[in-house]
């Protein structure tokens, strides 16, 4: 037996009860009917017959209204021997309403025993079932929409949560809004709370400037073809360059969050998400802003968390004039939730970068000062020990100097030895003014000052030095220019500081090496450069080589660069290393000159190692 | 240029105390440096003075007491009474002896004590202003 013979049989069973059933089936929810073998109805319960009776307007072009419809939906089933379903299919009621019927055809056997006793003519042929599926339809389509919805929130949702940047944010609000796979609005506009002057002010906005630029975007947009997602990331890239007139408009507008009357600030205070129309204002400043944005109606969502104000989002159709529904606003005051909620963690995200800068500073101070405190007491333990030092020293120099001085008296001049006792008594007398100078350190005393050669001042220390400096190892070059003007000086100090220089770049060439002395000028400052082919300062030590007993030399108390670098500092001059280990040293010494009077004698030092 | 020395040093004009003009006057050198005691008693007794040195307060005291001393360059820090006590016993013995203190510091000269002095020196290998101070007091 064919499917068409089963069919056939079934729906010959039925047609038995269909007579006896009329009653019960008038009240069933679906439509039940029988036609004859030309489609013509023949028997409708109440469910069709109402159905018939609302004038349903068919959607397709064969078949107008329901009725005829069927007639020719039976005939095609008879034609071809087979039952038939349509599904879902599509008509409109008087009032507009859209219905969606499932259809169900089958035909009846014609020599059924059982249908004898009945008119050939009035015989049925054909039974069916109609169901209206509109309300299923619809549900589907709003699950539909709802699903789309959901994801749209969640994409914005997901994008608001990966940034803390406020201008990120602020974006992608205005992106889920705007973009048609979000919820589509043509332009966005964001104001935000100045808690300082408590005024809603007009902060960013996204939309085209007119209706060509609408229409270029969405068809730009549209044969891109991107998720929101893609667009959200996209136009993180294109931050802040784009939409130059809607945020050139947006800016125009503050509210002061006093103006009870306000449709913006009712919104903010009610916490409530509302569509505004241009022609519902009751006032002149509520007409203004529908005039500043040049819109007629708004759509309008509040930034508002637990407690705290944060703004306002508004959202119009004015391109395309598309009304605003209320589910629009339903989408629109869930991600002004969202926004709401970003926004919050930015600015607490934001004040918490401030606490934690301000503590970082903090930190870095106190680290300074410990460090400045640190170098103080040094440098006051260092005034300690040197004059410790130097008044040790007194007596002995005195004792030294004070033979010599008596021996000369006794000397003949042509003796030899007279020489020698006048250098000792003059070299003592050296001493003692170093001395001096140590225990007035770091004072600088104005009437100690001469003017003289720096080239001189630094040949003078290299004699001094003679008996220190091993010739056969250590070369020493000096570079002096002819006309190093002079500048004024305490020369036994600086003689001093270059002296504890000199020794050090020596002590740093046990196997010997070559030390050049420099002097040049330049700007009105000279610069003594002075380098050695020694092992070295490594890197990390060159910032504390002039701290107060910093020293890696084993017989040292590192006191020698602390003082030179106070003397040369003094001087209103500076000094600085530089170093690689195994690279050598070069130290220069930096000290203003003097130009006036550059005819003025050189005060001669008695002090100079008399060379 | 000046050296500290002389800037803060303090050195009397007037001789104000008498003495046998046919002696050469007697000075007491008290320091606890011994090559100083050596340097300054060759120095001066070279200028003709007669010379008297203890290296202590208890030796400089005795001496003292023998009331032949003209003139005392007082060292301040040494071992035991210090040079500024020493000076306040002197003063009380005789307040008209002529004290020259003589230091490697000049800090005492803030010190009250130090006050009581008729000069107060720091210590030099140069003798010669030690010697004029010591000279104009004994009018020498």
């Amino acid at each position: 037996m064919s499917n068409f013979e089963k069919e056939t049989k079934k729906a010959s069973a039925t047609n038995v009860c269909i007579s006896s059933m009329g009653p019960f089936l008038d009240q069933l929810p679906i439509g039940i009917f029988k036609t004859d073998k030309e489609g013509n109805l023949v028997y409708t319960n109440g469910y069709l017959a109402k159905l018939i009776s609302e004038q349903l307007v068919g959607k397709s072009k064969e078949a107008s209204s329901l009725e005829p419809y069927i007639k020719q939906t039976v005939r095609g089933c008879l034609a071809s021997g087979k039952s038939f379903y349509v599904e879902s299919r599509p008509f409109e009621n008087s009032k507009g309403e859209r219905i969606f019927l499932n259809l169900r055809i089958a035909a009846l056997k014609q020599d059924d025993p059982k249908e004898k006793n009945i008119d050939a003519g009035q015989r049925p042929e054909v039974i069916g079932v109609l169901e209206d599926m509109s309300e299923m339809t619809r549900l589907e389509n709003n699950l539909k929409k709802k699903i789309s919805e959901l994801s749209i929130i969640c994409e914005v949702g997901n994008a608001l949560r990966s940034t803390l940047n406020l201008e990120e944010i602020l974006q992608v609000i205005l992106i889920g809004v705007t973009a048609g796979q979000g919820l589509g609005f043509n332009r966005a506009f964001l104001l935000l709370l100045n808690e300082g002057e408590n005024v809603l002010e007009g902060k960013i906005a996204m939309g085209p400037s007119n209706p060509e630029e609408a229409k270029r975007i969405w068809e730009d947009l549209s044969s891109r073809k991107q998720s929101l997602e893609e667009i959200l990331n996209w136009h993180k890239d294109t931050l802040g360059k784009k939409d130059i007139l809607v945020n050139h408009t947006v800016k125009k507008l503050r509210i002061p969050h006093s103006d009870q009357k306000n449709f913006l600030i009712q919104s903010i205070q009610e916490k409530k998400a509302c569509i505004v129309k241009k022609d519902e204002s009751d006032s002149e400043a509520n007409k203004c802003i529908f005039e500043i944005l040049g819109t007629n109606s708004l759509a309008v969502a509040p930034l508002v968390s637990k407690n705290k104000v944060m703004g306002i989002l508004l959202a119009d159709n004015s391109f395309n004039q598309k009304p605003i529904h209320e589910e629009d606003i339903e989408l629109m005051e869930i991600l002004a939730h969202h926004a709401s909620t970003a926004i919050e963690s930015s600015e607490l995200y934001q004040k918490l970068t401030e606490q934690v800068n301000k503590l970082e500073e903090a930190n870095r101070r106190i680290a300074e000062n410990s460090q400045r405190l640190l170098k103080a007491e040094r440098l006051s333990l260092l005034g300690e020990i040197t004059s410790q030092v130097a008044h040790e020293l007194r007596n002995p120099i005195t004792i030294i100097g004070g033979f010599a001085r008596s021996l000369k008296k006794k000397k003949d001049d042509k003796d030899p030895d007279h020489e020698y006792v006048k250098i000792i008594a003059e070299e003592t007398e050296r001493v003692e003014k170093v001395l001096n100078n140590v225990l007035n350190f770091p004072k600088l005393e104005e009437d100690s000052l001469a003017k003289v050669n720096l080239s001189q001042i630094v040949d003078q220390t290299l004699e001094m030095m003679e008996g220190e400096i091993n010739s056969d190892k250590i070369t020493v070059m000096k570079y002096h220019p002819a006309d190093l003007p002079r500048a004024m000086v305490n020369p036994d100090q600086i003689r001093y500081a270059l002296l504890n220089i000199f020794r050090n770049a020596i002590w740093a060439m046990p196997q010997g090496g070559i030390l050049s002395v420099t002097t040049k000028e330049k700007n009105n400052l000279a610069k003594i450069e002075i380098k050695d082919t020694g092992f070295g300062i490594p890197k990390e030590h060159l910032s504390t080589i002039f701290d107060a007993f910093y020293t890696t030399k084993p017989d040292s108390c590192g006191l020698g660069l602390t003082i030179s670098s106070e003397i040369i500092k003094n001087h209103g001059g500076s000094i600085v290393a530089e170093s690689e280990k195994g690279k050598g040293a070069t130290f220069s010494v930096v000290l203003p000159l003097e130009r006036e009077n550059p005819e003025s004698a050189i005060k001669p030092s008695s002090f100079g190692g008399g060379k | 240029m000046k050296s500290i020395t002389s800037e803060s040093n303090h050195v009397p004009h007037h001789p104000r105390q008498t003495r046998n003009r046919l002696q050469p006057p007697s000075i007491l050198i008290v320091d606890d440096e011994e090559h100083i005691l050596r340097l300054y008693e060759k120095e001066f007794s070279e200028d003709g003075y007669q010379i008297e040195t203890a290296k202590d307060a208890e030796e400089a005291i005795k001496i003292v007491q023998e009331g032949k001393v003209n003139v005392v360059v007082l060292d301040i820090k040494m071992d035991g009474k210090n040079g500024l006590e020493v000076l306040s016993d002197f003063k009380r013995m005789n307040k008209d002896l002529p004290i020259v203190l003589n230091s490697a510091y000049c800090t005492y000269k803030n010190d009250f004590q130090s006050w009581l002095a008729d000069a107060y020196l720091v210590k030099s290998s140069n003798l010669e202003e030690l010697k004029k101070t010591v000279s104009n007091l004994v009018n020498f």
